[in-house]
């Protein structure tokens, strides 16, 4: 399977992830979201995701919306994307920047 | 050295590229930070540092008075942006320079062009060309050839389709992200001119996503949920709706794309009402709303075209074609409206982002450079910098990776720069280990030029510090990836944006792994698997040794047997600690799980998919959890190193197990008349036979120690068996190893096979770090991952297939179970050999292999369940 497609793949299992983390879910369904989490991490890629982290525009891993006011300190409050890593011959690489939303806590 | 200038910049309104050309091809470079080809052609002056692309475009909106965009609009013009932050004036040609000395970033090949092509539009006059050449210059560029962006799509497209693609005249329909340009091209004694252009400043795809949100996402939510005014509540900065703005940017952008390619788009989000009660939204955008919502804007574009034919008396039928370019051009609706309203042919061959700047790399491959020797691709040339250098990397060294907290690493590295036998030295400070996110990290930097500018990246294109001036000491919080060796380069640029040749030592800062608040596991853990092949078991590594605790892991296995409903076989998840390479019996058991058939309320059938999570904790507390999905059910237990468990009937096997082992060796070892050895295995064997004794006695419940007791004596035996295995059966098993290794290596390379060879290799590669100290169960294991892997290959070779075969034909018909049918299979099978069809062959070796009576099955030891 090519890259591309890994990639939509784990955006889609990260989106499932994160539609069901706001209601009760069977852990049979949490289980086989692990098993996908697994299966993409075994193809080589690391998902990050940064929600809650402290937003700096050094962060060039990430891609920001900036709502409200920009100064002061900003939250990553939303990922829309996550951000995906590659490995490859031991080093890693971005391959995904996550598509964030940031601003005041 | 090429005389050739092959580096070309397509320096967008938008977005800029860069481009080599070489060999015939055209390679376009992608930024090393988040790895994509374009740049925004956006710079950001922020409080104390210069942000570039991307990252500098997250600001255009919320700080104007510092972030300026599309300046190419104001190119030529006496215009000069002024910079809040530090009091300053930019003029565009300056932004300009800052975006085409980044995009040099972008050369991973490490040359330094000296010479480049650089695309303008259609519509610029000769004071706007001037003033890009002079940005081209200002960037470091020692000879700057200017293309028209129009005739660099073009000749993409001409490159595409050869020379029969260029005939009488045609159109550039160009239309981006938030301009549009339209041109008229055609070949006037043999060469290539704009003749005409047209074009809006401020239209581009970003309208469409806008009008999907107006038109079609908001009176969808304000219908659904009753929400009032809910535009301007989502436009407005502090308003509550704000933040959903932002989403729907995205949704609509992405129900874009998606309705390029296919005729609906399904739009989702969590949407919360006036109420505050949170709603999914699901709905389904046909191409049809959204060409409805669009068609205006593309009919006006198509207006600009009538007047540009008009202008020059031309009708439909006297272009050849329309060529597009620009994002937003992937748009169905306007190829077709192109087609259907002018009636010409579109042009779709190209790839309308990449076109201009493929085109004009095209052209600058083409192009003798007038410095010649020194230009494009040859270019690594070190102009204007020279000097002696220092000495490099001596310095205080910190302690290396794992070493104690507070062991700072410094070091320093000295350059000649500049020429003026001044050199830079640079002085590093950092922890090399850290269990925070961001790390501290401070340098001195001495006798750098004034107005040098620093940045610091991370390799893996995660992090960039901007543009910072350089003082005598500098500092910057580096933001780290988790759990990894992260590796920053600190690089120094003169006031022109020339990277300066100072030495700066690499920076090394592993996170999570090795800091010493972290707990190292001392062994692997391994899972206890069944090698249904050869009725043994072997290890699979869960957790590697030197992994930090805490850490968790799933896997899923499947069952090797079926278990039935209420019977005395148990499905056994066995977590050991040891060595992978050695045999189960000798490592340490940590953890066992038994699911036994009296639990069971049904049959587990033979290959159900079983998934095991695995977790540690600092305080090395084991969780197994097992999840059979067949029957709905988890098994759950937590091992601590306290209480440890030891599964008596397990142990039972093994012992005996161990015994029948041991005695085929000690026979190999007698009839070898090696008395020595066979002694201390003798030894061995009646130490066995008394934990058998003893184990009799032993119930599964005992509250003794006596089990740990007698487990650590079968460790300790089955330890000393493994050695002595080691002097005879291993030095076999490595010959066979070794000897079909190398069978293989040349049948894979006769059958053509690259991958497979490849997987070969990659397998003898790992060879060392076992060779020396695994057990034999594990090099018969890696023997059959070789069989495996070529076994597809080897049945379709004749010769294998043929002396597979013989090898059963010449076996005694007595050792098989059934003397009638294997004469006839033998009968059957010479026939064969001499039709030679290799299915036929392998379909008769199938059965002769089942009806085999005695299967070296002397050394079988019952499984786990779990393969």
């Amino acid at each position: 399977m090519s890259q591309d497609l890994w990639i939509k793949m784990a955006n889609l299992v990260f989106e499932l992830e994160k539609r069901l983390s706001t209601q009760q879910v069977p852990a049979g369904i949490t289980r086989n979201i692990d098993r996908m989490k697994t299966v993409v991490e075994e193809a080589g890629l690391l998902l990050l995701n940064p929600t809650g982290e402290a937003y700096a525009e050094t962060r060039t891993d990430l891609e920001a919306s900036i709502t409200g006011s920009a100064s002061g300190t900003l939250t990553i409050l939303d990922v829309i994307k996550p951000i995906v890593y590659v490995s490859q011959d031991g080093r890693r690489s971005l391959l995904q920047k996550g598509v964030v939303i940031v601003g005041q806590k | 050295m090429s005389s050739t200038i092959n580096f070309a910049i397509d320096l967008g309104t938008t977005n800029s590229l860069i481009a080599r050309a070489g060999n015939g091809s055209v390679d376009i470079f992608k930024n090393p930070a988040g790895m994509k080809v374009t740049l925004p052609s956006v710079v950001a002056f922020r409080k104390d540092r210069i942000l570039i692309g991307d990252k500098a475009r997250e600001y255009v909106e919320k700080d104007p008075a510092n972030v300026f965009a599309a300046f190419k609009r104001k190119m030529g013009t006496s215009e000069s942006f002024f910079i809040a932050n530090d009091g300053t004036f930019k003029t565009p040609i300056e932004l300009s320079t800052i975006i085409l000395q980044e995009l040099q970033h972008f050369i991973y090949t490490g040359e330094k062009p000296e010479s480049v092509v650089i695309t303008i539009p259609a519509s610029f006059d000769t004071v706007q060309s001037n003033a890009t050449k002079e940005a081209g210059y200002a960037a470091g560029f020692k000879e700057v050839l200017l293309l028209q962006e129009p005739i660099a799509a073009s000749l993409a497209f001409a490159n595409k389709e050869g020379k029969a693609g260029l005939r009488g005249q045609w159109l550039v329909y160009d239309l981006g992200g938030g301009t549009f340009d339209v041109a008229l091209v055609k070949i006037e004694d043999d060469e290539m001119k704009v003749i005409d252009h047209e074009g809006d400043n401020f239209l581009g795809g970003l309208d469409f996503d806008q009008l999907m949100i107006t038109q079609l996402f908001v009176p969808y939510l304000e219908k659904q949920f009753g929400v009032k005014d809910l535009a301007s509540k989502m436009l407005s900065a502090g308003g509550k709706y704000n933040k959903l703005y932002y989403q729907l940017l995205y949704k609509a952008e992405e129900a874009k794309i998606g309705l390029s390619n296919h005729p609906h788009a399904d739009i989702e989000f969590d949407f919360t009402d006036e109420e505050g009660e949170e709603e999914e939204v699901f709905f389904t955008i046909a191409r049809d709303d959204f060409d409805n919502i669009v068609r205006d804007k593309v009919t006006y574009s198509i207006s600009f075209i009538r007047e540009l034919l008009e202008r020059n008396r031309l009708r439909s039928g006297d272009i050849a074609e329309v060529v597009l370019v620009g994002g937003s051009t992937y748009i169905p609706l306007i190829r077709s409206m192109l087609a259907e309203e002018l009636g010409i042919v579109v042009n779709t061959s190209i790839d309308p982002t990449t076109a201009v700047v493929e085109g004009a790399a095209y052209y600058a491959g083409s192009k003798t450079s007038k410095l010649g020797g020194r230009s494009g691709a040859g270019g690594s040339t070190e102009a204007g910098v020279s000097g002696v250098q220092g000495t490099g990397g001596a310095g205080a060294k910190g302690d290396a990776a794992g070493g104690s907290k507070g062991a700072a690493r410094g070091t320093t590295g000295t350059r000649g720069a500049g020429g003026a036998g001044a050199s830079i030295e640079v002085k590093l400070a950092y922890q090399p280990n850290s269990r925070e996110q961001a790390e501290y990290f401070a340098a001195s930097v001495i006798r750098a030029p004034r107005g040098s500018r620093y940045r610091i990246t991370r390799s893996d294109g995660g992090y960039d510090s901007g543009l910072k001036p350089v003082a005598e000491r500098i500092s910057e919080m580096l933001m780290l990836l988790p759990n990894t060796m992260n590796i920053f380069q600190l690089r120094l640029y003169d006031e022109k944006g020339e990277l300066l040749d100072a030495e700066v030592p690499e920076i090394g800062i592993v996170q999570g792994m090795y800091s010493i608040y972290g707990q190292p596991l001392p062994n692997d853990i391994c899972l206890e698997v069944d090698d249904t092949d050869n009725n043994i078991t072997h290890l699979e590594v869960i957790f590697e040794r030197n992994t930090i605790l805490p850490i968790r892991k799933s896997v899923t296995k499947t069952l090797s047997r079926t278990i039935a409903k209420g019977s005395d076989d148990q499905l056994l998840i066995n977590v050991l600690e040891g060595s992978r390479y050695s045999s189960p019996q000798s490592n340490l058991p940590i953890g066992i799980v038994s699911i036994s058939g009296r639990q069971l309320k049904t049959d587990l059938v033979k290959g159900c998919d079983i998934d095991l999570s695995f977790e540690i904790t600092e305080s090395r507390d084991i969780t197994v959890t097992a999840y059979i999905s067949m029957i709905d059910e988890e098994f759950r237990q937590a091992f601590s190193p306290s209480s440890r468990t030891v599964n008596v009937s397990r142990m039972k096997e093994e012992v005996d197990y161990l015994y029948r082992v041991s005695q085929r060796q000690l026979d190999r070892l007698l009839q070898k008349e090696l008395y020595e050895e066979s002694a201390a295995l003798q030894q061995a064997m009646n130490e066995l036979d008394s934990i058998r004794q003893k184990l009799q006695k032993v119930s599964e419940d005992d509250v003794t120690d006596t089990k740990y007791q007698l487990d650590d004596q079968k460790r300790r035996l089955a330890k000393v068996i493994d050695a002595s295995e080691r002097g005879g059966k291993i030095l076999v098993l490595k010959e066979e190893y070794f000897a079909k290794k190398e069978r293989y290596r040349e049948l894979l390379a006769q059958s053509g096979n690259p991958e497979l060879l490849m997987r070969l290799e990659a397998l003898g590669k790992e060879e060392n770090e076992w060779m020396s100290h695994c057990s034999a169960q594990f090099l018969r294991w890696k023997i059959d991952e070789m069989d495996r892997m070529t076994w597809d290959v080897k049945r379709k070779d004749i010769g294998y297939i043929t002396s597979l075969y013989l090898s059963y034909a010449m076996r005694p018909n007595e050792d098989y179970s059934d003397i009638n049918e294997i004469k006839m299979l033998k009968k059957r099978g010479d026939e064969a050999l001499t039709r030679r069809n290799p299915d036929e062959i392998v379909s008769i070796v199938y059965r002769m292999y089942e009806l085999l009576i005695d299967k070296d099955r002397e050394e079988e030891i019952r499984g786990t369940g779990l393969r």
